[in-house]
């Protein structure tokens, strides 16, 4: 029982990181009790004379209603991992009083129980209340007449399973995870900025350059957006990596040696956006790789309403869950830059030009991101639209889907960044 | 002008309008000169660092007044003690606190180009205190990957890059090893000969003997003051584990 209560007294203390892991959990299950509704629904499957979605494109969306709670899970797996690293610190206290695994297994297990009760409660409820939103619109695009209050018991008993067994699942992986670390690495665990090189070919920078803009000259002279999408994630998966790790480095230590020594504001923020690109490159990955994954399977779809009703809502479900995904991750990094700003206010900076350097900082990090997203998602788009297959306005809507979501985390992520640094100063 | 800094009447008082207020510090009087080295001790919520702090500009005196350079810091605005601050003052922590984001040039860069000089200069002004302090090949790296030793120098070359009037240290031993604390008093007391003012925070009495001055503070007041004057180091030395001894034992009854 004192473990338990131990656990929650921890979970208490960091409400602002516990909050944000909630809002996580609690989006699974919404997503994961919509998608599991829509493959449960017999009115687009079930039923021979309405089969709303026609028998090829039934496999399809159940395939992707699948996919949609994969990954959706994933990111609670992912927001998870982010939440442990960042109590890592009292995890090893905690091992210090000489905790059994056991016990440690308890204090993990009595933490997710307890998030996951809160998430499953308010993401059912939620549940509830978009399933008839998205029915409605599926039926509108789709120009059927359904039902649009229909709930599977299945998909709420299912949610609940599969909520349990990830429950189980964190648990043992945390455990697992913190057995094979010491406990003084825990309590040090400290990024660094200048990990070592550990590649197995040394690949020259223009390599990763050529890489990350091959998906432009693919999408030019090939017209096919799969082909271009391959390209994209190739890009995205060893260009961006490399790009971020080995390309900017030295060349934004030549920025900042020619041109950025006699300006206070872009000389700490260049060096903040550099670190902030590094440490938050698996999830802006993860971020345009759905983007694009996402668009590309629109464009091929075009043609078929049925399909993109439901691939629509896919892509909102899925940004929305991996914009949560980043924006904790980008808010852990920033949250270790306490000291920094403060210093920077004891050797003279003012509040007014720390909040220039964030607002900075965050403005390239999206915008860096939003650019890449244009690039990839417009060189798609483009040879459709100037032959006359696809409209403007389907390109700009399904566009100003991935920049709504840009916009909204990086007002999000610069208004909590600012917040947390004046705070600290004020202290 | 010889007088550096000047503190008159300064109290600190924390909790203000709470219901558990803390006098942190009780009407101090006291003058730093020009080439001083001065060392505050005292035990654990004596009220060292706070001292420091408010005689540097990091915080407000609730009363009195603090004056560097014939300058009241409480008539100054944000922008006037922020300016202040890194045109007069070099500070130097017991974390360094480096930029991480930055590199080693960078991070000594950062007061010159707050200072509003020109690329050129910064890179000759960079590289002159590097090669003065023995970092120069450190200077691509990023402050993780330097030893502990390594980032106090390098926080000592960012508090000198300026030229600053008063250099700030506080606890500034507080990470590093015997030997990288020597060689960082013996960095000190060099520069104290060129006539560089200090003002050291320490709770160490073998660091402390480096000083000229002692400031023993407790409960928020200076009890003694000591000059080390003609005595040796190891004289010096003595008197201040004395006066330390005295000081707690007296505490303890």
């Amino acid at each position: 029982m004192k473990v338990i209560k131990f656990s929650l007294q921890m979970l208490g203390k960091e409400k602002k990181k516990s909050l944000f892991y909630i809002m996580s959990c609690t989006f699974s299950v919404m997503v994961t009790f919509l998608f599991l509704n829509i493959i449960y629904n017999h009115h687009y499957y079930g039923d021979k004379q309405i089969m709303a979605f026609g028998d090829y494109n039934s496999i399809l969306s159940v395939m992707l209603s699948f996919l949609v709670i994969t990954i959706v899970v994933a990111m609670s797996f992912y927001a998870y991992n982010f939440y442990l690293s960042s109590q890592t610190k009292e995890i090893g206290i905690f091992l210090l009083g000489g905790s059994k695994l056991s016990r440690l297994f308890l204090y993990l297990f009595s933490q997710n129980l307890f998030i996951y009760l809160i998430s499953l409660v308010i993401g059912m409820v939620l549940g509830h209340g978009v399933v008839p939103l998205v029915n409605l619109y599926i039926a509108h695009q789709m120009n059927i007449d359904i039902p649009v209050f229909v709930y599977s018991p299945i998909a709420f008993f299912g949610t609940i399973g599969i909520m349990l067994a990830i429950l189980f699942y964190l648990a043992i992986v945390a455990t697992g995870f913190i057995r094979r670390h010491e406990i003084k690495e825990l309590i040090g665990m400290k990024k660094d900025m200048s990990k070592k090189d550990e590649r197995m070919l040394n690949l020259p920078s223009v390599f990763y350059i050529v890489l990350f803009l091959s998906p432009i000259p693919a999408a030019v002279l090939m017209h096919n957006p799969e082909l271009t999408a391959i390209f994209s994630f190739v890009a995205i998966l060893g260009g961006y990596k490399g790009f971020c790790r080995y390309v900017l480095p030295p060349l934004i230590q030549k920025i900042q040696r020619k041109a950025l020594l006699e300006h206070k504001i872009g000389l700490i923020a260049s060096g903040n956006f550099h670190q902030g690109l590094v440490q938050t490159c698996a999830s802006s990955q993860i971020f345009l790789i759905i983007c694009i994954f996402m668009n590309t399977y629109m464009i091929t779809n075009a043609n078929n309403m049925n399909t993109v009703a439901l691939i629509f809502v896919a892509y909102i479900s899925l940004v929305i869950s991996v914009s949560m995904g980043l924006l904790y991750k980008v808010l852990l990094e920033v949250s270790q830059r306490k000291i920094t700003f403060n210093h920077l206010h004891k050797l003279g900076y003012t509040t007014r030009e720390i909040c220039k350097i964030i607002r900075q900082e965050v403005l390239c990090l999206y915008g860096m991101m939003a650019l890449i997203l244009l690039v990839y998602t417009g060189a798609v788009y483009l040879p459709y639209v100037i032959n006359g297959n696809l409209e403007v306005s389907f390109m700009m809507q399904n566009m100003g889907i991935f920049l709504l979501a840009i916009m909204v985390t990086g007002t999000i992520s610069y208004r909590t960044y600012k917040k947390g640094m004046m705070e600290e100063i004020r202290k | 002008m010889k007088e550096i800094v000047v503190a008159k009447d300064v109290r600190k008082v924390y909790g203000i309008n709470k219901e558990y207020q803390f006098e942190a510090l009780k009407d101090i009087n006291l003058v730093i000169e020009r080439g001083d080295y001065v060392c505050v001790m005292g035990p654990s919520g004596a009220g060292k660092s706070t001292l420091l702090n408010v005689l540097t500009t990091i915080d407000l005196p609730t009363n009195g007044h603090v004056i560097i350079n014939g300058q009241d810091i409480s008539t100054m605005s944000e922008n006037q003690v922020c300016n202040f601050r890194y045109q007069n003052l070099g500070f130097i922590f017991q974390d360094f606190n480096l930029i991480d984001s930055l590199t080693i040039h960078e991070n000594i860069a950062v007061p010159l180009t707050m200072a509003g000089m020109k690329t050129k200069e910064i890179t000759q002004r960079v590289k002159a205190i590097a090669e003065k302090l023995d970092i120069i090949q450190l200077l691509n790296k990023y402050p993780m990957a330097c030893s502990g030793g390594q980032r106090q120098r390098i926080a000592i070359a960012r508090a000198l890059v300026t030229n600053p009037s008063l250099i700030v240290a506080d606890e500034p031993t507080g990470n590093l090893d015997s030997q990288n604390s020597h060689e960082l008093m013996m960095i000190f007391e060099k520069l104290n000969q060129e006539g560089v003012t200090i003002l050291m925070v320490t709770h160490d009495a073998l660091i402390a003997s480096y000083s000229r001055r002692l400031l023993y503070i407790s409960d928020g007041t200076i009890k003694e003051t000591l000059e080390r004057g003609s005595l040796s180091k190891n004289e010096y030395f003595n008197q201040i584990v004395a006066l330390n001894t005295k000081e707690r034992s007296d505490s303890e009854h």
